[in-house]
């Protein structure tokens, strides 16, 4: 039998604020647009928000054509990243619909596309190394400033 | 390697700051500050109002650029003035006779369109290879894509069309930090209408050699040749020959040649 063909799309949510910020240093921007996003929002809720935007940009065509195949596999709403998996032949019209989404429940966000790839495995290898590097960058901002003032919310596990 | 060539200037510094270091974090490594003025304005006493120090701290080579809006060309000013006091400049035609006179006279870098609106006519490809033919690049800015979705596609297909994918560069002009977007993402789009991959990531290096040719402009000798310094830096200034020659820069290299040479 022939294999289903698909990609999997590794994105992460970018929280913007809505007003600028007064005191804009790379850490506080990071740690600004890194924020969580609602623990509400569920990964049905996300196809559901891609489903729209794809009716919106290429109608019932693309809609049809992805209906069946694309599946939010895993999203978590503290690093606010997750993983689709869609056909191989029309993951772009995901990647496109995803750019241009502009609202998340109400606020503010760019979705950005980290990568692409024909397996999950990838996928969340990338996922792990971005989120190492992230933390790295943080943590030399941390020392140069001198200055602990992230808040500390370890206290609830998983 | 990512560059913004339009970031559009305001008053409001906050707001600049807050894009240059979101662009920052996005990954880009060089922004054009846009001041955006019409073609009657007088260049009399006429000054840049941006200033780059406020954004010195920002990991980011901030640059500036001008956009000259021209409606009527005949009643506008010599544009030589803005020249000497930007990094990159732009025009936009609002008319049909503008972007002829653009496309076949007028020392520019950039030609560029308001994307939320009608282009100001059909565009043809000899007009428009015209400029190619003058290494003039067209710019797609792709901001107007979040707020005019129908006209900003149907424009970049005009653009793309006459252009032959040629001297194609691709750009925020974001006013928003919500506009903002990755190069790579807006290169998914840009495929999706029809830009070949290849051309398509051509566009960064192509802005790259905009942003060369404009500094060296104003900060070189006849626009060839700069010795001893980073001309994308911010110490490059426009030197005479002679100063060239006696800079230390200079002279150290003359004495590592003559050691070579024994």
């Amino acid at each position: 039998m022939v294999r289903l063909k698909a990609r999997y799309i590794l994105f992460d949510i970018l929280t913007v604020p809505r007003e600028p910020l007064t005191r804009c240093t790379e850490k506080e921007l990071l740690l600004t647009i890194h924020s969580t996003t609602s623990p509400s929002l569920t990964q049905r809720q996300i196809a559901d928000l891609i489903r729209k935007q794809v009716l919106k940009l290429f109608g019932d065509f693309g809609n049809g054509v992805l209906s069946s195949s694309m599946v939010v596999k895993y999203f978590s709403s503290k690093t606010s990243t997750g993983i689709i998996r869609c056909s191989r032949d029309y993951y772009q019209m995901v990647c496109c619909a995803l750019t241009t989404i502009t609202n998340v429940l109400g606020k503010d966000v760019i979705i950005r596309v980290l990568s692409v790839s024909g397996t999950i495995k990838k996928c969340e290898q990338a996922a792990i190394e971005r989120n190492r590097q992230l933390m790295r960058k943080l943590n030399t901002k941390i020392e140069e400033d001198g200055i602990l003032d992230i808040d500390e919310d370890d206290e609830d596990t998983d | 390697m990512m560059i913004d060539l339009n970031i559009p200037y305001t008053t409001n510094t906050q707001l600049l700051r807050n894009q240059l270091q979101l662009l920052a974090t996005l990954g880009y490594t060089h922004a054009a500050i846009n001041h955006t003025i019409q073609h009657s304005t007088s260049p009399s006493g006429f000054v840049n109002p941006i200033d780059l120090s406020l954004f010195k701290d920002i990991d980011i080579k901030v640059f500036t650029r001008v956009t000259i809006v021209v409606d009527e060309p005949a009643q506008g000013q010599s544009i030589n003035k803005f020249v000497q006091l930007y990094d990159i400049v732009a025009v936009l035609p609002t008319s049909e006779r503008a972007l002829l006179m653009a496309c076949s006279s007028m020392e520019v870098d950039v030609i560029t369109f308001h994307y939320t609106k009608r282009l100001p006519t059909f565009l043809k490809h000899k007009t428009i290879g015209n400029a190619i033919s003058r290494g003039i690049h067209l710019e797609i800015v792709y901001s107007a894509l979040f707020a005019e979705p129908c006209q900003f596609m149907s424009n970049v297909l005009n653009v793309i069309r006459s252009s032959r994918q040629q001297n194609l560069i691709i750009s925020s002009g974001a006013s928003r930090l919500l506009y903002l977007r990755s190069m790579k993402d807006i290169y998914t789009v840009m495929e999706q209408l029809g830009l070949k991959r290849n051309s398509v990531t051509q566009c960064t290096k192509r802005s790259l050699r905009v942003l060369l040719n404009g500094r060296l402009r104003n900060h070189s000798y006849k626009q060839t040749v700069q010795i001893g310094e980073d001309v994308m830096g911010d110490v490059a200034l426009k030197r005479s020959i002679d100063q060239v020659q006696h800079s230390s820069a200079f002279q150290a290299h003359l004495s590592s040649l003559k050691k070579l040479k024994r």
